[in-house]
């Protein structure tokens, strides 16, 4: 196909590209201008725009860049990313928080993003979608950003002389003008940004202000004048190589990219990250991140007792479409780690949401939590504050989950302070909410309403936490948390035996309750449709026969199902230790034996439910991330 | 409609480089773009996609037939897809791929890019930047810095590097 094809094609799709973001704070829209290629005009490139209108400031008629550069007068970066070029600035530069500017810029197509930006703070961002040619040819300059020519440089700017010359200290990769708005796209990298930020990165906003030099002529400039006025010698275009390399990735627009590499497995995800810059900032956006997770499947996590420190990652395989027969193949192994974070202590592991594992660390006190990414190998410490909560005997119930709209991930935190060490009388119960990416915890304004959790953390499904708790002595309740309101609310269970070997967990996409108490057989209830009381079912029953793995002396213990595979088997816990897989074919248990049985005898120090992600923690503003 | 006259309609799609093909409303319906024309009413005459050429649409075209031979049995289906796409090279596939997002056939969509996806896997990074003509623009610092963020991923691995 010839390049001008793919140029039509190329352009029919910059169509369809929108961008909508939801009126928050003072941000009041991002919109797309959309202007459509003329195909008359065949050398002129194809651009969207893409601004947003002013912030509330007493007017609110929509500014124009030039002027919000202007006023904002913090312009943070100019990206180009697959056709697309960002340029992100905020306003209010005592509050800028360096890191959190740089996710924005590192992921220019998660719109989203903004979402989480506090109203102390603006962004815009620019994109202009422009053709695979550039105007400057494309050289190998050194990339690194020379300070000592910077005063200078500015210097020249300012004067509105600038030229390539004086430019030289970047590449200069490309120039657009776009209605009454020139960027000029350079290459640079985080580091010489970084150094640039601190000299003052508000002169690059007095660059771009006297970029359109044609402020408030009628007719638009032809782009040779537009590079007269800018000092730049206009260059003639690199002759088009009738031959030249398949243009796949570059034409295809950044969505398709993101649905096909989403597709691929972990490893070689990580590994397409070497292939160029480009896919790099593709693979590392938060849409990436996304859309990779809603096509996963939940793998396991889990460490041994003996070794606890050192976790693994299984897939299940034949979950994707694979149909194996044997048990053997539901499994392999993904990666390992170690996750003591530099602490040599034993930790638990309490849950895991969209690729981030939630652990806490029983020493010292208070207790360090963390939360880690073990794809992309990052980890959050969360501060501790317990400490300053109580003075007498309390009890700390956890959880961790992604509230439903907002996407925002939030840790809880449920308190209850006693009289004494009888642990009978409550004197105080708060609950505190952690925001990922607001470096706070928060006290929500009503405590849950009943005491004695069940188990310490909470599990996390459609956007809620849910625990088992006591509600009187002979009777249970589930204490759901809406991480998006923030508010508790109460379901009742379903039937049980006796109330000392119930658990609550999530099996698939329902609530699920596995009842162990009775001597002839464990129960598993599951709420079919979400919130509906009525909607619990007895979906598993499962005989004890003589043999049956759980045989103990101590009688009933937790148990609880992990997941049912395809050909109706059921991975179940038990004592929150082992590991057995249910036939409902044949009646009877199998040893799972991840990685040999002897391990799995021994005993789990930790296991979850996990779907690796690419999700990367520096998506968090006023987070401390570090490596593992 | 089809159903009710009992004479199939039949419209004509004109590729970017002028062929004319004849395809069945009921198949062609499959792409929510043609639909929409269908729906609007402007599909009386020819219908030009400007942005498939002949032999992508052709390709498009037998499988829009394939399939909506095929009544509601998503396993066929799914083996049809399968089969049709098996034959296919890689640059056959981007160019579907690029074809079925602009005539928005999601289900082609999908089966393109899982399987571009399953021709990926495995693959060196080398394969990937010759077939789809990416130019490592890394140093060789900046390529061994992102190597080692996930050097986890290049331990115990075997790519094919010439496939």
């Amino acid at each position: 196909m010839s390049f001008r094809q793919r140029k039509r094609r190329m352009s029919k799709h910059a169509k369809s590209f929108r961008l909508e973001i939801e009126a928050r704070n003072q941000i009041r829209a991002l919109v797309v201008i959309h202007k459509p290629m003329k195909t008359s005009v065949k050398k002129r490139p194809t651009r969207i725009l893409v601004i947003s209108q002013r912030w509330a400031r007493g007017d609110s008629s929509p500014f124009s860049c030039a002027e919000s550069v202007h006023v904002a007068d913090r312009l943070i970066n100019v990206n180009s990313f697959n056709n697309l070029i960002l340029a992100t600035h905020f306003a209010h530069p005592e509050s800028i928080i360096y890191r959190s500017v740089k996710i924005f810029v590192e992921q220019p197509l998660l719109v989203r993003k903004l979402d989480i930006l506090t109203s102390d703070w603006i962004a815009y961002v620019i994109g202009i979608r422009y053709r695979a040619q550039r105007v400057q040819k494309k050289q190998a300059v050194d990339r690194t950003f020379n300070i000592a020519d910077a005063n200078a440089q500015f210097a020249a700017i300012e004067a509105r002389k600038f030229s390539v010359s004086t430019l030289g200290v970047f590449e200069i990769e490309s120039v657009f003008e776009c209605e009454n708005f020139v960027i000029v796209e350079f290459s640079t990298d985080n580091h010489s940004l970084d150094r640039f930020r601190e000299m003052g990165i508000g002169k690059l906003a007095n660059f771009l202000r006297i970029l359109p030099p044609f402020w408030g002529r009628r007719r638009k400039p032809h782009k040779g004048e537009l590079l007269r006025d800018l000092g730049f010698v206009p260059m003639r275009e690199p002759r088009r190589n009738p031959k030249s390399e398949p243009q796949f990735f570059r034409i295809i627009p950044p969505e398709i990219v993101i649905d096909i590499l989403s597709r691929l497995p972990i490893r070689t995800i990580a590994e397409c990250k070497c292939v160029c810059n480009s896919w790099r900032d593709l693979l590392q956006t938060a849409e990436f991140a996304h859309t990779h997770l809603s096509k996963s499947v939940a793998g396991l996590i889990f460490g041994f007792k003996w070794d606890f420190r050192n976790l693994k990652i299984l897939e299940f395989v034949d979950e994707l479409g694979l149909d194996f027969e044997s048990h053997d193949l539901h499994y392999s192994l993904l990666t390992k780690f170690n996750s003591s974070m530099g602490f040599n202590q034993r930790f638990e592991l309490l849950s895991s949401a969209n690729g981030l594992l939630f652990t806490r660390f029983l020493n010292p006190n208070p207790n360090p939590l963390f939360i880690c990414n073990p794809i992309t190998r990052e980890y959050i410490q969360i501060p501790s504050t317990e400490n300053s909560l109580y003075s007498n005997p309390a009890v700390i119930t956890y959880g961790f989950g992604v509230s439903r709209k907002t996407r925002q991930y939030k840790l809880v935190r449920v308190l209850h302070e006693y009289e004494d060490y009888s642990f009978e009388k409550i004197t105080n119960s708060v609950c505190h909410v952690y925001t990922l990416g607001a470096g706070i915890w928060r006290s929500v304004a009503y405590a849950p309403p009943f005491e004695n959790f069940k188990r310490i953390n909470g599990v996390f499904l459609n956007g809620n936490l849910h625990w088992l708790v006591d509600i009187t002595d002979a009777s249970l309740g589930i204490i759901c948390f809406d991480l998006e309101m923030e508010v508790f609310s109460t379901f009742s269970p379903p039937r049980y035996s006796e109330k000392y070997a119930v658990v609550l967990s999530a099996l698939g996409d329902c609530l699920c309750v596995c009842d162990n108490s009775s001597e002839d057989d464990v129960v598993i209830w599951l709420m079919k449709e979400y919130g509906d009381e009525k909607s619990w079912t007895k979906q598993f029953v499962i005989r004890k026969s003589a043999e049956f793995v759980t045989d103990s002396d101590s009688g009933p213990a937790t148990m609880y199902p992990v997941k049912v595979f395809k050909d109706g088997d059921i991975l179940m816990v038990w004592f929150d230790m082992y590991v057995f897989c249910y036939s409902n074919k044949t009646k009877t248990t199998i040893d799972f034996d991840m990685l040999g049985v002897y391990d799995g005898a021994l005993g789990f120090g930790a296991l979850l439910l996990h779907t690796p992600s690419f999700l990367s923690l520096r998506s968090f503003q006023l987070e401390n991330v570090g490596s593992f | 409609m089809a159903a009710e006259t009992g004479t199939p309609t039949t419209l004509t799609l004109k590729s970017n480089d002028d062929e004319l093909f004849s395809v069945a409303e009921s198949a062609a319906i499959l792409s929510v773009t043609i639909r929409n024309m269908v729906e609007d009413g402007c599909a009386g005459g020819v219908i030009p996609l400007d942005n498939v050429d002949g032999k992508t649409l052709a390709s498009v075209i037998t499988y829009m037939n394939g399939i909506s031979a095929i009544p509601a049995d998503e396993e066929k289906k799914k083996s049809y897809r399968d089969k049709f796409l098996s034959d296919k090279d890689f640059e056959t596939l981007a160019d579907m791929v690029l074809a079925a997002n602009y005539l928005n056939m999601s289900c082609l969509m999908d089966a393109v890019s899982a399987k571009i996806a399953q021709v990926m896997e495995k693959k060196s990074v080398g394969w990937v930047r010759r077939k789809f003509g990416i130019e490592n623009d890394y140093t060789p610092e900046e390529e061994a810095a992102v190597k080692e963020e996930h050097k986890w991923t290049f331990e115990g691995v075997e790519t094919d590097d010439d496939n």
